[in-house]
């Protein structure tokens, strides 16, 4: 049998990383910006790209100082092995909770708008073993698939929003900097953290077949990404304003709901891209638990993952159904992502970056003075 | 030794060697010992010379080896014209054998061996062999004729524009009408042997310097790992040489069209053709090419487009259509435009069973009148498809069993799926399509996406040979290079490279050929 040798290629890296970061965030980007940021949203939306991007490069700098290396052990050759070992727990606990906040956000999405009687827990289970099936099949695969994914996801999402163009009304951004500058930089962290996913490069590198080219194919999915945000928020807040858009749970989809395309058999089309919507968290999820299954195989140092891809399921699956309702879990995911993504998307690299630094400056020292 | 040669070097004989001795009896007594109640096997002894002094033996199948050509061309000259020379027997000892070979038979294929085995082998391949008293040799008279059908129009790939010639159940016969349109000498005709006891007659097809060598490698390795006692058809090694035994998509393409074999040699691919069927294979095999038809290309280049197209959007129809309407009939009939879903409702009222039994019920009876179609002979094939298609979709209405919507939905699903031009790989989808129904029964739309996620997993997991499956659609490549010829067919002349997926080392399939130049000539 002819089993895949577990390389992807740079390009399937750009489709992995915009699959994976477009995944849940985007549905409600522009109602926290709305609400943040009022009709500077705009505004925030740039500077919050260009914060992530000094952040990413803080990352990337890190991983290119270790090719091909996942973070557990870039994290133990900088400091020590131990270490190594707690911020591979960390990034797997992180990786798992993410794959729970996912997962229930995912059922509640659908649950609302597509399968209004059916029990969200028949919901998640399902698409939780579909995932297993894919994270089983290994990342060569799941790189494959994204990049088919990709275009089907965002394609028909951006063809329906042209038919908003005739309602909207850009002055709902005016005037600019009317919000006070200390309220705006308050906000830039809600931008910059539906971004995250970003940060799996740490490990998703070691797959990464041509390694030098890793860093302008990130910064190209990252600037992808900005843009395809800069239109949901754009068009979203220009359709609903601001007050509105603040109310609505996923305004993006009611967004999609007002769409009316002349002459189609379909006639509610928020259904259609719903579904459509569903391939694209279906990567995130799936991405996602192809890290925490990989990290962990690399923490139980054994080579094969396929086949903890089921066993972390009913943790998920359990502590999934914990929230009690939609706020909850958008309550938890925002703390969430402030905490544990600033940790492990912001604090470990730089802080590993800084030390990386310091020793080598240290070793030169000790080079001169011997 | 080439690389070539060492690849298909034959596996050593295991069998225990027996030398053929310089008794003529000793050795036809072996040959019969070994061939012993086989009564198709024809053995001939006879005299040569001025005394008749040299003992002969013809040995050969009836109805393997052309009976014609052994009595006109060997037996007679060896017992009528031979005697005409006087030979002087005292000299004649020692050459007698190149007498023979180089004077004697006017046959075009001699061969000689020594081993009883060989001779054996060689007589149920349909060869005659000449055994000869006191001489350790023995002769192989290329014989091979028997019966075959005639080159006709391949009946499961029809097609409008292009060749009418199919391939038979001869092998050499097939590697003849694929060395017609190949003139290069860099075309080859590997042969190896498969079976234990079949030894059925397999030719590996490529073209030197632009196949790929690596999948060239693996076919041949995994070819001569076969250890099978008889192949009755391609299917037999298509099975055993495949990646994924569990897919429902072939990843081999079977095809009965020469030219679809050439097409694809001339891409870098392997063809494989087996004796006793018509069934070339093609390794390796993608998605996109199982929906490619040899007329795409025939065709100009906007038609071809259209025709191509047509069929996507064909076998996306056949894998999702029902589904899709069980789904929206009974989760989301909010997204059908109220005037339709009226009548949608309407036209269900009355029908007893959730849209989902109907569909099923009307597409496993559908697959029924598809079988006894192929099992019953033409013309009452035809009857079938009336009776079924009309008599029974229309009582089926009228009896209120189903809706008439449904059956509309059916009978596009099956013309859908009838555009396919690969048979196998539409049998695939007619498979998939029963899941997909039941995943939109039970979860809706979100149902049938998940089903597609699977199905698209599975896809992207699959490869043939080791190009992956999906090829080029999940490759990238900036360029769009290999997207020239997929969804999409780019005019014959922008079509300069081969597929860089599959062909590594000669590239240039067309050296720039400017249109305006045939304007200029005008």
């Amino acid at each position: 049998m002819n089993r895949n040798n577990d390389r992807i290629t740079s390009d399937q890296l750009f489709s992995v990383l915009v699959t994976l970061i477009i995944g849940i965030g985007i549905l409600s980007l522009p109602r926290n910006l709305a609400d943040k940021a009022g009709p500077d949203s705009l505004i925030v939306m740039v500077a919050g790209a260009i914060v992530f991007g000094v952040i990413a490069l803080i990352i990337l700098k890190l991983i290119t100082k270790f090719p091909n290396k996942t973070i557990i052990e870039i994290g133990s050759s900088i400091t020590s092995k131990p270490i190594g070992t707690i911020i591979g727990f960390i990034y797997l606990f992180y990786l798992v909770v993410l794959i729970i906040l996912e997962i229930r956000a995912f059922g509640e999405i659908s649950k609302n708008f597509l399968l209004l009687a059916t029990p969200i827990e028949v919901i998640m289970i399902t698409f939780l073993l579909a995932s297993v099936y894919t994270v089983r099949s290994g990342i060569e695969t799941i790189a494959r698939m994204s990049v088919l994914i990709l275009p089907l996801s965002i394609i028909p999402a951006i063809f329906t929003m042209f038919f908003v163009m005739g309602e909207l009304d850009p002055s709902y951004f005016l005037p600019f900097f009317h919000t006070p500058p200390l309220k705006l930089i308050k906000a830039i962290p809600e931008v910059a953290f539906s971004f995250l996913g970003f940060e799996f490069i740490l490990f998703l590198g070691f797959f990464v077949k041509d390694f030098d080219k890793i860093k302008r194919v990130s910064m190209w999915s990252l600037g992808t990404v900005s843009v395809i945000y800069f239109i949901t928020v754009f068009i979203t807040i220009a359709r609903f304003g601001i007050a509105e858009t603040k109310s609505l749970i996923w305004p993006v989809v009611t967004l999609f709901k007002t769409v009316e395309i002349p002459g189609t058999i379909f006639e509610n089309v928020e259904v259609v891209i719903m579904s459509i919507w569903l391939l694209s968290i279906f990567m995130t999820v799936v991405i996602t638990h192809f890290g925490a299954v990989f990290l962990l195989s690399r923490l139980l140092k054994s080579r094969e993952h396929n086949y903890l891809a089921l066993p972390i399921i009913p943790v998920v699956y359990l502590i999934s159904l914990i929230p009690e309702n939609v706020a909850q879990v958008y309550d938890f995911l925002g703390l969430f992502s402030n905490f544990f993504g600033s940790i492990s998307a912001v604090i470990i690299p730089s802080f590993l970056l800084a030390i990386s630094y310091f020793k080598r400056k240290s070793k030169h020292g000790r080079g001169k003075n011997a | 030794m080439g690389f070539y040669e060492e690849l298909f070097a034959p596996e050593e004989d295991k069998r225990n060697k027996i030398k053929i001795t310089k008794s003529l009896d000793q050795n036809l007594g072996k040959v019969k010992e070994i061939l012993n109640n086989c009564d198709d096997v024809i053995y001939r002894e006879f005299s040569v010379g001025k005394g008749q002094k040299l003992k002969f033996a013809t040995i050969y199948a009836e109805g393997l080896a052309d009976k014609n050509l052994v009595n006109e061309y060997v037996l007679k000259n060896l017992m009528i014209l031979a005697r005409m020379t006087d030979p002087d027997v005292n000299t004649i000892r020692e050459k007698v054998y190149d007498l023979i070979k180089d004077g004697v038979l006017s046959v075009s294929d001699l061969k000689e061996i020594e081993d009883i085995n060989l001779v054996v082998d060689n007589i149920l391949t349909g060869e005659t062999v000449l055994l000869i008293d006191k001489w350790n040799k023995a002769i192989v008279i290329a014989s091979k004729g028997w019966p075959m059908r005639s080159v006709s129009e391949p009946e499961t790939e029809a097609v409008i524009r292009g060749s009418r010639e199919g391939f038979v159940e001869t092998m050499r016969v097939n590697t003849s009408l694929v060395r017609r349109r190949i003139r290069d000498p860099k075309f080859k005709i590997k042969q190896m042997q498969i079976g234990k006891r079949s030894k059925t007659d397999i030719a590996v097809l490529f073209i030197d310097e632009i196949v790929n060598k690596d999948i060239l490698k693996k076919v041949v390795r995994r070819l001569k790992n076969i250890d099978i006692d008889g192949i009755l058809e391609s299917g037999y090694i298509e099975q055993l040489l495949e990646d994924n035994w569990r897919s429902p998509f072939p990843q081999i393409q079977s095809t009965e069209r020469p030219e679809k074999v050439v097409g694809a040699l001339y891409e870098g691919k392997i063809g494989i053709i087996v004796d006793n069927t018509p069934f070339a294979l093609i390794i390796p095999t993608t998605f996109n090419s199982l929906l490619q038809s040899v007329e795409d290309y025939n065709e100009r280049f906007l038609i071809g487009n259209a025709i191509r197209i047509l069929r996507y959007v064909a076998v996306i129809t056949s894998l999702f259509l029902p589904s899709l309407y069980i789904a929206m009939t009974s989760y989301h009939p909010g997204m059908i435009p109220t005037e339709l879903a009226l009548y949608i409702a309407g036209s269900r009222d009355g029908v007893p069973f959730p849209s989902f039994i109907e569909a099923f019920i009307m597409e496993f009876s559908l697959e029924l009148l598809r079988e006894a179609g192929i099992r019953l002979p033409g013309p009452i094939g035809a009857t079938i498809g009336i009776v079924g298609g009309l008599v029974l979709g229309q009582a089926a209405v009228e009896a209120g069993i189903v809706s008439s919507l449904m059956v509309i939905i059916v009978a596009l699903t099956a013309i859908a799926a009838y555009t396919t031009p690969s048979y196998s790989f539409a049998i695939g989808f007619r498979l998939l399509r029963f899941v997909y129904m039941g995943f939109a029964a039970v979860l809706g739309l979100y149902g049938v996406m998940l089903a597609f996620l699977i199905t698209l997993t599975h896809l992207c997991n699959l490869k043939s040979f080791g190009v992956p499956y999906l090829t080029p659609f999940n490759i990238y490549n900036i360029s769009l290079k290999d997207f020239k010829d997929t969804l999409f067919k780019a005019p014959l002349h922008k079509m300069k490279k081969r597929p860089e997926f599959i062909a590594k080392d000669d590239k240039d399939r067309l050296v720039d050929h400017v249109h305006d130049n045939n304007k200029k000539r005008m």
